[in-house]
């Protein structure tokens, strides 16, 4: 059988999985051409890489789309690196051709002399992750799909790639506030993200993905952004965004921040906490749970925490402790190419 | 006899810049597709090639190589759209210094000025005007049987000095267009590069969609004084009175033969009718059908709720976009040159609806229109600049300068639309094109000046909109990102 890469995003994509785009150039998504690109060893080079993987049957002359993954160049902290986000297979052999087509991917990033490609691959645990389901600008609904974590990650190690870091996202529901201790304030977004970059006091944060590039994460309104204080200071903050996959699919869009008339009365049921950083375990807990709280009252039913890195023990023994469960955790697999 | 009967070309347009050349108005004709496979039906072998395309993909590649090789009987160079008009020609030329194929020209620009060209270019032989299924055929038949051609319908050409028109008349009827298959783009060589033409100039960026342009009918019910391809100029060229369509089985055929090809997006671009009968009964039997693909769907005048949640209903949302050309934001200049008017409150209205349904708009709006003044523009800048910041669902928004286009209402009547014309004929088409591929300043660029406008004016108004636009985009774009 012989395969091929071709750089598009096949429409049965969207029929077959709901997903979220909130990355840079929102408005450009739906004419086909995200116009975005870096200058890279003096050359400009374009940043968006939409890869379907089509097996062709030369005497039928016929294709057939068996793979997608939206991809993209950033500038990490470990150089410029090849992204690849979470293959979506269109087939029941879901090994075949994967690993020419991360073959290609290593070529490409070879060519272009870029230091690494790094995968992202997501382990679902609970019936339904809200978005942004990905650390990157593109969500799925991971309810609808298989994601082939272990399988994939198998053929990623007989390739050469090491796990860089494994996330979790926790979930619960209406969570009782019994701590009194802490006060939330609204803020701006930009001073939490200030605060996340910047400030280096805060012992617990949320892992994200390792680049100060603008709209390869998830963004853009609807968020809520979110200090907690005690006695005055500043001792957690927090980003929420709310589920903007429940959106996608009653409204069967990819883009809903271009409709932020309808999104604004959207009663959403799940809000995600998407960037946090803490001093210390007790204070996560008592501003999570003073938050969950009072988003609950406004109408939320589910509220999620990401962005829980696998080496936060006690994060984790912590949020089970009150009652989240794991959701799904995300495994980002890596290669050194130079 | 060579390997292939019947050889098309397309001729792109070569912009010499300080960069370099490059290459634009690179789609087909959709007819060329429909010409190659009517023709292979018909025992013909043929080819297409798109020398522009195959330019972009080696700067020194030669077409001259190809038709010494295959030794066509034919060569078919579509000028269609008047931009082509010089290298059309070239092309002619090239052909004629290499081979002793046949050189035969179709598309409105050449059918508009067939005389001029075959008086003017020995190196075409031919020119069919107006359709050209049924005297394609009979040409290469012709040629095959070297019999004369004087019978073939619809055919200028030249007999020793003389330029004739062949006898029989040849007007496609709705059951002619139902017996073509337009969607076989395999006939043309390297047709998945050029399915990713979705922006001009740029076959090798990574695009999220692939795009086919779907053929529906043919002709118009209206006049847009600026239109090439306005009623006028299809009674004129073709003696077509008013639109026809194909079957809606015929087209849907299509759509679902451009899915197995991988085209994620239908450009659909023919609305002759307010009331879209036709496009109720297609999506219905696409959705019966469950043909998944997307469609840019190019209104030409405003449409009701019930067709937005139609279209929305039948294709996929990844890449569905309206398109509609409002031109102006002057509901005065708008009356005076659109064929369906609207004005400024009904559009603002339907792009509030479009938003409510969750459909993205594409807009375009134009300088240089008849009764155009400075000020009246700015209300163009006015209404663009207020959609961008009201409408996120505006997803592409520009302003490009009108060229003359021949055959259009402007240029048959230039007086009554208010136009000093500096391009009368196809050699001042040509000679603008041939400077544009040398790099010099040709002496008009667009072809007219309007009463209230010169040439550099209408080109610096396009200009400031698209600055404005792109101004609010890129500031939109650091906002959103700065969280």
């Amino acid at each position: 059988m012989e395969f091929k890469i071709e750089a598009r995003m096949p429409p049965r994509l969207f029929s077959k999985v709901s997903l979220v785009y909130s990355g840079i150039g929102l408005r450009y998504f739906h004419t086909g051409f995200i116009p975005s690109g870096l200058m890279h060893l003096g050359k400009w080079v374009w940043r968006f890489y939409p890869l379907t993987l089509v097996r062709l049957d030369k005497t039928q002359e016929q294709h057939e789309e068996v793979l997608f993954s939206f991809c993209f160049i950033y500038q990490s902290i470990n150089g410029k690196r090849f992204f690849v986000t979470q293959p979506i297979t269109f087939v029941d052999d879901i090994r075949e051709g994967f690993e020419f087509f991360i073959e290609n991917i290593e070529d490409f990033a070879k060519e272009a002399c870029l230091n690494g490609v790094d995968i992202e691959l997501h382990q679902v645990l609970d019936e339904y992750v809200s978005y942004p389901t990905s650390y990157t600008c593109i969500s799925y609904d991971l309810s609808s799909i298989s994601c082939n974590h272990d399988v994939f990650v198998e053929q990623l190690r007989s390739m050469g790639y090491k796990e860089y870091v494994k996330v979790w996202t926790y979930g619960i529901a209406p969570l009782d506030d019994d701590e009194q201790t802490v006060c939330l304030q609204d803020v701006s977004p930009e001073s939490v993200s200030r605060m996340f970059i910047y400030e280096n006091l805060f012992s617990y944060r949320s892992w994200t993905l390792p680049t100060l590039e603008h709209g390869l994460k998830p963004f853009g309104t609807p968020q809520i952004a979110k200090f907690a204080s005690r006695d005055g200071l500043t001792e957690a903050a927090f980003i929420l965004r709310p589920d903007l996959l429940e959106f996608a699919k009653k409204y069967r869009t990819p883009i809903p921040q271009l409709y932020q008339k309808t999104l604004g009365k959207y009663p959403f049921s799940n809000l995600k906490v998407v960037m946090w950083l803490a001093k210390d375990i007790d204070t996560l807990l008592a501003s999570l749970k003073k938050l969950i709280h009072s988003e609950t009252l406004k109408g939320f039913k589910r509220t999620e925490i990401a962005g829980v890195e696998d080496r936060l023990e006690e994060v984790k023994r912590a949020l089970s402790g009150v009652g989240f469960r794991p959701a799904c955790y995300t495994t980002i697999l890596s290669k050194e190419l130079v | 006899m060579g390997d292939v009967d019947v050889l098309f070309l397309h001729p792109s347009t070569y912009v010499s810049t300080s960069d370099g050349e490059v290459v634009r108005y690179v789609a087909v004709p959709m007819g060329t597709f429909a010409l190659a496979d009517l023709l292979e039906r018909n025992g013909y072998s043929t080819r297409i090639v798109h020398v522009g395309l195959k330019r972009m993909l080696d700067p020194n590649y030669k077409v001259e190589n190809l038709i010494k090789a295959l030794e066509p009987t034919l060569v078919g160079i579509d000028l269609h759209w008047y931009c082509h008009s010089y290298d059309a020609i070239k092309l002619a030329d090239c052909v004629k210094r290499c081979t002793n194929a046949k050189v035969v020209l179709g598309g409105m620009t050449a059918s508009f000025f067939a005389d001029e060209i075959l008086s003017s270019f020995d190196c075409v032989d031919y020119v069919i005007v107006g359709d050209a299924e049924l005297p394609m055929i009979e040409l290469i038949k012709a040629l095959m049987k070297s019999t004369e051609v004087s019978d073939v319908p619809n055919l200028v050409y030249r007999k020793g000095s003389a330029v004739k028109r062949s006898r029989g008349a040849y007007l496609a009827s709705s059951e002619d267009l139902d017996k073509l298959t337009c969607s076989d783009l395999k006939l043309l060589e390297d047709w998945d590069l050029y399915v990713r033409l979705i922006h001009e100039n740029d076959v090798l960026s990574p695009k999220l969609k692939t795009q086919g342009w779907l053929m529906i009918g043919r002709g118009c019910s209206v006049n847009c004084s600026y239109c090439g391809g306005a009623n006028l100029a299809h009674r004129k060229i073709f003696g077509r009175q008013q639109p026809i369509f194909r079957s809606p089985e015929k087209v849907a055929e299509d759509l679902r033969a451009f899915e197995e090809l991988g085209i994620s997006c239908a450009y659909m671009d023919f609305d002759p009718y307010t009331n879209r009968k036709f496009y109720y009964k297609l999506f219905e039997l696409v959705r019966k059908e469950g043909i998944d693909i997307s469609s840019q769907f190019l209104i030409w005048s405003l449409t009701d709720r019930n067709f937005v949640q139609d279209l929305k209903k039948t294709f996929n949302p990844l890449y569905t976009t309206l398109t509609i050309s409002p031109e102006t934001g002057s509901d005065f200049v708008r009356l005076k040159n659109k064929g369906f008017y609207y004005d400024n409150q009904s559009l603002l209205r339907w792009l509030e609806m479009l938003e409510e349904e969750m459909v993205p708009a594409e807009l375009y709006f134009a300088s240089g229109l008849s009764g155009e003044t400075v000020e009246e523009f700015n209300k163009t800048m006015k209404l663009g600049e207020r959609i961008l910041r009201t409408y996120n669902n505006v997803v592409a928004i520009s302003c490009n300068p009108l060229f003359l286009e021949p055959c259009s209402p402007r240029f048959l009547l230039p007086k009554k639309y208010g136009i000093r014309l500096k391009f009368r004929s196809f050699s001042d088409f040509y000679k603008t094109y041939k400077c544009f591929a040398e790099g010099t300043v040709p002496p008009s660029r667009l072809g007219y000046d309007t009463e209230y406008l010169n040439e550099s004016q209408i080109i610096e108004l396009s200009s400031k909109f698209n600055e404005v636009v792109g101004s609010i985009l890129e500031g939109e774009n650091l906002t959103q990102h700065c969280a």
